[in-house]
């Protein structure tokens, strides 16, 4: 047992802990470099407190809320583009996504519909963001679907969260040799078969922390490969119940805005070498009719001047830059 | 902590060298350094529990003190009487207050009459069915005069926490694991390689057999509803071997890890799957608890002795309390019943004692054999759906999907994030292999006894090494003990 015992101690000091990028927790390269911070990390510490409600702390409905955020781990953290909108906290309300319906954000905001939510909390506007990658996973939505959300975080939700990142790291686990035998094989072997992270080639540096011309790009972004009929079908399907969820919002007198936040490979594709095609989330998306006002995220990260550290480099999410470039197009061309 | 596990890892071999540094030093020693393991071994899940066990423990020590020593029949039985009343009120009040009540307000419910709801949150302490019961068959069993009271706390302690079996059984009788915490245990190098090997075959069964059954199993019956008969009976087949693979997995890692330490606990688990008939299935599955329940339920109601009623009394008895014992909930209960149902043709036309060497055991097996052994698999698989079901109708459901039209299709089960239909191939290949060792080695003790010793030396340790890497290649669909509930 005693090499397993070490793979797993590589694991843990090197993929195991959350501060490092998910990129290296789905096996890549060790991050010899954790240690120090860049200063690309350290703006995000700038960000300390929360500029906005927490669902779980919404107690009466004594304010009205100009926003409502329903979005994934891109609508998570202090750094996020959600909490530099505004400086107080009462203007912009955060349904954590541990808390929505099988972390499904259409289906949440059905069943907020369905079950007076907003009869009780005043919001302005709901702000839907979903990344690309997850958007040919929506199936199945029950507009009809009276199923409660959660309001508050009870210590059971926690812990089966919890439960579940242990199981994920746990000893038994195919984690433990796969990850330091991925590492091994990405020197002989460019996309190693072991791992779920893929090393690519860029035309210039692209990240201050590494400040080689590599990118590592998840093997989600690729995953709409599998069953491209399935990724039309689905984003199809999704426009058609964003389009309901409008009609169902007006009525209470509510905006609606959808954010695709794009792949990291979306946005870098013209960057890497030998790229390939993108998934076509975003061209559906582009042309189809739309009552729900659509946030192109895609545009505002592509045409920005600069492209560096957009995203962290070991991480599939957008670091504290991209999170301001959208930020800052959210205050001032829609004027939040 | 659970035996698949870094932590067991990591306190298994601390404690075996603690306990072999310190055995020749003195008996007692060597009992308190089992209690102590023991006893941080169950306070990881919670240190809470640590105080019924400990309260259980000393009650059950100093009744059965009191009950050896008093000659008198009449306080005798009412010293036993206590002991099983309390035993039983602890057991009840942690795994069936809760049940009760509910069910009581239904009840009133039914007729019109609205009660309120007092049911109180109750954390069930990790293992109270298996050491309530270990206790209660040293008190009996000093009543019947079967086994002299203890005078040596540590030895009962020990007795009672012995870690590797506290949790999830086997369920050890005084009369067998007591004695031999009176003597020293020396280290005997075969008994530890052969336990490491069951642990092995243990660990197995566990994360890369139940596990990976478990993935299939869940994704099965949530979606039951919208599965095909072929689909529905395949899921319940991966549960026999979820819960097969589970339950056994962690009676042979308890039984190779006493074995370790110097000890022998009874065999659980003798391959039951391969019985022709139901009663055959009963002597082989859950060895300690149905041998329990036939010696302190079955035999003092009587038996299979008297009037036909009797015997149909007795045996639907035995069958719903341990169905009961397995859960506060009917569907436990329902699957008890069903076994009972199987077993009474047998009782009635005294055929229940037709099978008792293994299928096969003079090497050659009859075509007519083998069509009992996969008839008595299917039922038993059909009784499992209520187990895994979480209420009756969902398990009656479950039964109407089996037995429709599309029972005789090919089986697909559909994937939860793509909504692919997916058949699970590596898992049948896993499954062909799995069943074939056991098979191999239904003779034996346990699947890996045997395998492998005549061969050279290195082709052995890759075997092992094999098994090894399949724990991790295989596991991180890591589920919890099924038995753990109990």
């Amino acid at each position: 047992m005693l090499p397993f015992l070490v793979f797993y101690l590589v694991n843990l000091i090197f993929y195991i802990p959350l501060q490092n990028g998910d990129l290296y927790r789905v096996g890549l390269l060790a991050d010899f470099s954790n240690i120090k911070t860049s200063k690309i990390y350290q703006d995000q510490l700038d960000y300390s407190d929360f500029n906005l409600t927490c669902f779980k702390d919404v107690k009466t409905s004594k304010y009205r809320y100009k926003l409502l955020v329903i979005g994934d781990s891109f609508s998570q953290f202090k750094f996020s583009y959600h909490n530099r909108i505004y400086h107080h906290k009462n203007k912009v309300l955060n349904l954590d996504r541990k808390l929505q319906i099988e972390n499904n954000q259409i289906q949440t905001l059905y069943n907020l519909i369905n079950t007076s939510f907003f009869d009780t909390i005043k919001v302005e506007r709901v702000l839907l963001e979903i990344v690309e990658k997850f958007v040919p996973r929506i199936s199945n939505c029950n507009s009809q679907s009276k199923e409660k959300v959660f309001t508050k975080y009870t210590n059971q939700d926690y812990l089966k969260s919890k439960e579940s990142i242990q199981r994920e790291h746990a000893f038994f686990n195919r984690n433990t040799i796969d990850v330091p035998l991925s590492t091994l094989l990405h020197y002989f072997n460019r996309k190693s078969p072991n791992s779920k992270t893929i090393p690519l080639k860029t035309k210039q540096r692209l990240f201050t922390k590494t400040n080689s011309n590599r990118i590592l790009i998840s093997q989600a972004d690729f995953d709409w490969k599998k069953s491209p009929h399935k990724c039309i079908e689905n984003t199809n399907y999704m426009l058609k119940h964003l389009n309901d969820l409008y009609d169902s919002l007006s009525i209470r007198d509510i905006n609606l805005d959808v954010m695709i936040i794009p792949n990291k490979y979306t946005v870098y594709k013209s960057e890497i070498l030998k790229n390939k095609d993108v998934s076509p989330v975003f061209k559906i998306f582009d042309n189809s009719p739309k009552k729900f006002r659509y946030i192109n995220v895609k545009n505002i990260l592509i045409n920005n001047r600069i492209k560096k550290d957009l995203y962290y480099y070991g991480d599939t999410h957008l670091s504290s830059i991209g999170h301001e470039l959208i930020a800052q197009h959210l205050k001032d061309d829609y004027k939040y | 902590m659970i035996f698949n596990s870094l932590e067991f890892l990591l306190f298994l071999p601390t404690v075996f060298v603690i306990y072999w540094l310190f055995n020749t030093q003195s008996l007692r020693l060597s009992n308190f350094i089992i209690i102590g393991a023991s006893y941080v071994f169950y306070g990881w899940w919670d240190y809470r529990f640590l105080s019924l066990i400990i309260l259980s423990s000393a009650i059950d020590f100093l009744l059965g003190k009191e009950i050896f020593k008093t000659k008198e029949k009449k306080t005798r039985k009412y010293l036993l009487w206590l002991s099983i009343g309390i035993n039983l009120g602890f057991l009840g009040f942690f795994k069936y207050f809760n049940f009760f009540v509910e069910n009581f307000i239904d009840a009133f419910h039914q007729i019109g009459i609205e009660l309120s709801s007092h049911t109180i949150s109750i954390v069930l302490p990790v293992g109270i069915s298996f050491y309530t019961f270990q206790t209660l068959s040293y008190t009996i069993d000093v009543y019947r005069q079967k086994i002299p009271a203890t005078k040596d706390p540590f030895a009962f302690f020990a007795f009672v926490s012995f870690f590797p079996q506290l949790v999830a059984g086997p369920i050890e009788r005084a009369s067998n694991l007591l004695p031999q915490f009176y003597t020293k245990r020396n280290f005997n190098y075969l008994a530890a390689t052969d336990g490491l090997r069951q642990i092995l075959w243990g660990l197995f069964k566990k994360i890369v057999i139940a596990d990976n059954c478990a993935e299939y199993v869940n994704m099965i019956f949530s979606n039951h509803q919208d599965a095909t008969g072929s689909t529905l009976l395949l899921g319940a087949i991966l549960f026999a071997f979820q819960i097969y693979g589970d339950f056994s997995g962690y009676s042979d890692i308890a039984i190779g890890t006493s074995r370790l330490f110097g000890f022998k606990l009874k065999q659980n688990f003798a391959f039951p799957y391969f019985s022709r008939d139901i009663a055959e299935f009963w002597r082989r599955w859950h060895i300690s608890l149905s041998t329990w329940f036939r010696d302190y339920l079955y035999i003092p109601l009587g038996g299979s002795r008297g009037s036909k009623l009797n015997k149909i009394r007795n045996t639907f008895v035995i069958f719903t309390v341990s169905g009961f014992w397995h859960g506060a909930n009917w569907t436990f209960i329902f699957w008890g019943l069903i076994n009972a149902i199987y077993f009474l043709p047998l009782l009635l036309a005294e055929k229940n004692r037709n099978n008792i060497e293994v299928i096969g055991n003079d090497g050659s097996i009859s075509i007519r054999e083998l069509l009992k052994m996969v008839t008595n698999f299917l039922l038993v698989c059909i009784a499992w759906v209520f187990f895994r079901s979480e209420n009756l109708s969902q398990a009656f459901e479950y039964l109407k999907g089996i037995f429709s039209s599309d029972l005789f299709s090919f089986p697909f089960i559909t994937e939860l994030e793509t909504g692919l239909p997916i058949f699970p191939i590596k898992l049948s290949l896993l499954l062909v292999i799995f069943i074939s060792v056991e098979w191999h080695s239904r003779r034996d003790l346990y699947g890996l006894e045997k395998v492998g010793l005549k061969w050279n030396k290195y082709l052995r340790y890759l075997l092992y090494y094999a098994i090894i890497i399949s724990l991790f290649w295989f596991g991180g669909k890591s589920e919890q003990f099924i038995y753990f509930q109990f």
